[in-house]
């Protein structure tokens, strides 16, 4: 079995009487594209900032790529790229000079370092704003040329905070499929957002974080079988009688029935065709009912039910 | 990596206009406020020829002759005499075309203008010469009196100015006060330095900027690539105090002396001084950058003031009470440098100053650096 490129053992981290971390584990092998899911305050940035060793810890090991990873971990560093929460650019400097400063940082060879500039401003999109200044970037571009800073010198692991907040959908776009395609090229991938649809959308294998804890890690499909709810069906009526409710909830894998804003909601636990066994009962019932609607579980569902509240709370 | 950091960071610091303005306008403007302050009062002490008109009588012979000498057109001309009648003299009191009436006999009198306010002290200067006047020519009828044959002697000896001390120039430069509100000026720019020396740390330290954090998580040594910046900014600001230097020296014409390749050499370490003075401040503590700026300022200032910035005496009240703080007040130091190169032959006061300045600032940066190498936080 390959060597993990990150393994994190019992790690723990206090600010003072806050515990941000709580005896948290993790393993990510090379190739992956690993999310880190959780909400604002879960600890995905404190666990990235450990990991990086900006920050110190109380209990716990850290290694990557097979080695502890510390402030002076030169050889290590190289290997890593980081794109930061925050956009991190000199005012003053324009777009080329920042990615060549900031790939200058890990390249000596200026021929080379030159070609990487090119390449990574082409990645992100940047070639025909080369000699913008940061203030002259729009919200999104800022982004992509912070995420161009980050990666130009090719590393092997790159972090990625948050990097699509605050950004307009086009950018947003372009981010994330840039994000596939370093992984297409090679790189691993350790990606923190509270963006679920994001998440599912690139990540191969993905943590849920809450309150400094790893509550579950898997892929989104291993994710989504470890609830109870695999659908929820949801139908536009007018009123439904009390008693009619009481016989949906007997119908087979149906677990939860309510009647909410002129909307009935039938929770399902496994089994096929439920939505159909439902609209079988409503048309033998001679219900009239408007729209229907068949939801299969997200990751927000996947989070509601381990912790009882929404990711986004 | 040292040049790689020292292109951009010069780049980056040229780039900032508002700073540019700000560390170039600054001396130039406050350089110009003093001149010009300094050239009114230098006016304003200035002696000007004062208009009199004198009435004499034929017996007034030595009056007339001291008149006619002190009346001579030149450089030195101290009285502009119109010899004229009681009545015209009053008429030209009265339309304030003269100063003051010098009415002949024995004791010489004086009629001034009480509603010349504003010519108080020439008035002043009518009546000094007047009173001396009358002294001297009481003090030569009594020789005249007792002892005739003394006569002569005695008016050679008041005609002759002895100078008992004898002023030797060891250098070119100058003692003008006024012109050490200029030499404290420059060290207020070698220490406003310190704001780009700030700026240094803070975009140095994962924990107090995003781009610290950044370069904290590069392969690159930090230590090089800070030394990279301090360098480029010591460069700048040197060259920036260089231009205040030429623009009051040449443009204005303060005369600074003709030492000027030690007072770059002053200007350089002065800066040296302040970067080092402001990287330290921005490495200490995890406080706003605005607070560290505020402290900055005020230690900046109130150095400046005990230098002498404000009130010329402040440094030699200082001196009087506590004459440490003048040999480690960076502002006294850098000031104290261009002083004695104005003043004294030997370099070793100004050498002596440099050197503390140099070592400070070594002192000052190598702690910096302590504290920066620390490169994992507790918090962020």
């Amino acid at each position: 079995m390959s060597t993990p490129v990150i393994k994190i053992s019992n790690l723990v981290k206090r600010y003072h009487e806050l515990l941000a971390l709580d005896h948290f584990n993790l393993e990510i092998k090379e190739g992956e594209v690993f999310g880190l899911l959780g909400p604002n305050g879960s600890g995905k940035t404190t666990t990235m900032n450990c990991i990086l060793a900006l920050l110190t810890y109380d209990k716990g090991s850290i290694e990557v790529f097979g080695k502890e990873m510390r402030p002076d971990s030169y050889e290590l560093k190289r290997q890593i790229g980081v794109v930061m929460q925050n956009v991190a650019v000199f005012e003053e400097l324009t777009v080329y000079e920042n990615i060549d400063y900031f790939c200058g940082l890990y390249i000596q060879d200026k021929a080379l370092r030159k070609q990487y500039v090119e390449e990574a401003m082409e990645f992100v999109g940047l070639q025909e704003f080369k000699n913008f200044f940061p203030r002259k970037l729009s919200g999104g571009l800022l982004r992509r040329l912070n995420i161009a800073c980050g990666i130009a010198h090719k590393p092997r692991l790159i972090f990625l905070d948050e990097p699509t907040v605050a950004v307009d959908p086009q950018s947003r776009n372009k981010i994330l499929e840039g994000i596939e395609e370093l992984n297409r090229q090679g790189a691993t991938i350790v990606y923190t957002s509270h963006y679920m649809e994001e998440v599912e959308q690139i990540c191969t294998r993905i943590a849920i974080m809450d309150k400094g804890k790893n509550l579950a890690i898997g892929t989104k499909e291993e994710l989504k079988q470890m609830i109870k709810k695999s659908e929820e069906i949801r139908i536009e009526m007018v009123d439904i009688p009390q008693e009619y409710l009481a016989d949906i909830r007997n119908l087979k894998h149906v677990y939860e029935v309510r009647f909410e804003n002129h909307n009935l909601h039938v929770l399902c636990s496994g089994g096929k065709h439920n939505l159909l066994r439902v609209l079988d009962y409503l048309q033998e019932k001679e219900l009239s009912f408007g729209r229907v609607y068949s939801e299969l579980p997200t990751l927000n569902d996947v989070f509601l039910e381990i912790t009882g509240k929404e990711l986004r709370d | 990596m040292f040049w790689h950091a020292f292109y951009y960071y010069l780049k980056s610091t040229l780039r900032q206009k508002e700073n540019l303005c700000w560390t170039l306008l600054f001396p130039i403007a406050l350089g110009t406020m003093f001149f010009v302050a300094f050239s009114g009062l230098s006016d304003e002490e200035s002696l000007h020829t004062i208009p009199v008109a004198a009435v004499v009588k034929e017996e007034d012979i030595a009056l007339k002759s001291v008149l006619d000498t002190l009346g001579e057109a030149g450089e030195d001309q101290f009285l502009e005499v119109t010899y004229a009648s009681e009545e015209e003299a009053l008429d030209l009191l009265q339309n304030k075309e003269i100063i003051g009436i010098l009415h002949g006999g024995s004791p010489v009198t004086l009629s001034v203008n009480a509603q010349m306010d504003n010519m108080q002290m020439e008035q002043s200067i009518l009546s000094a010469f007047v009173d001396q006047y009358n002294a001297i020519f009481d003090g030569i009828k009594n020789v005249a009196m007792t002892n005739p044959e003394k006569v002569e002697a005695v008016i050679r000896g008041l005609s002759e100015e002895t100078d008992y001390n004898k002023e030797i120039t060891y250098t070119d430069g100058t003692m003008d006060e006024m012109v050490s509100y200029f030499f404290n000026l420059i060290a207020m720019t070698c220490l406003y330095a310190s704001m780009t020396g700030l700026k240094i740390a803070i975009r140095n330290q994962a924990n107090l900027s995003a781009l610290g954090a950044r370069r904290t998580l590069s392969p690159t040594h930090r230590l090089i690539s800070i030394l990279g910046e301090i360098t480029a900014c010591i460069l700048f600001q040197t060259v920036i105090v260089w231009i205040s230097l030429f623009y009051l020296g040449v443009i204005l014409k303060v005369n600074f002396g003709s030492q000027t390749g030690y007072m770059m050499l002053a200007s350089l370490v002065g800066c040296m001084f302040g970067i080092s003075f402001g990287f330290f401040v921005g490495c200490i503590g995890k406080m706003e950058e605005a607070i560290k700026v505020g402290i900055l300022m005020v230690l900046t200032m109130f150095n400046c003031f005990l230098s002498g910035l404000m009130v010329h005496s402040m440094r030699i009240q200082v001196e009087k009470i506590c004459p440490w703080y003048n040999k480690i007040n960076p502002a006294a130091l850098i000031s104290d440098s261009f002083y004695a190169l104005s003043v004294f032959q030997s370099h070793d006061r100004y050498f002596g100053n440099l050197a503390t300045l140099f070592a400070m600032a070594v002192c000052l940066c190598v702690a910096g650096f302590f504290i920066v190498r620390r490169e994992k936080y507790a918090t962020l």
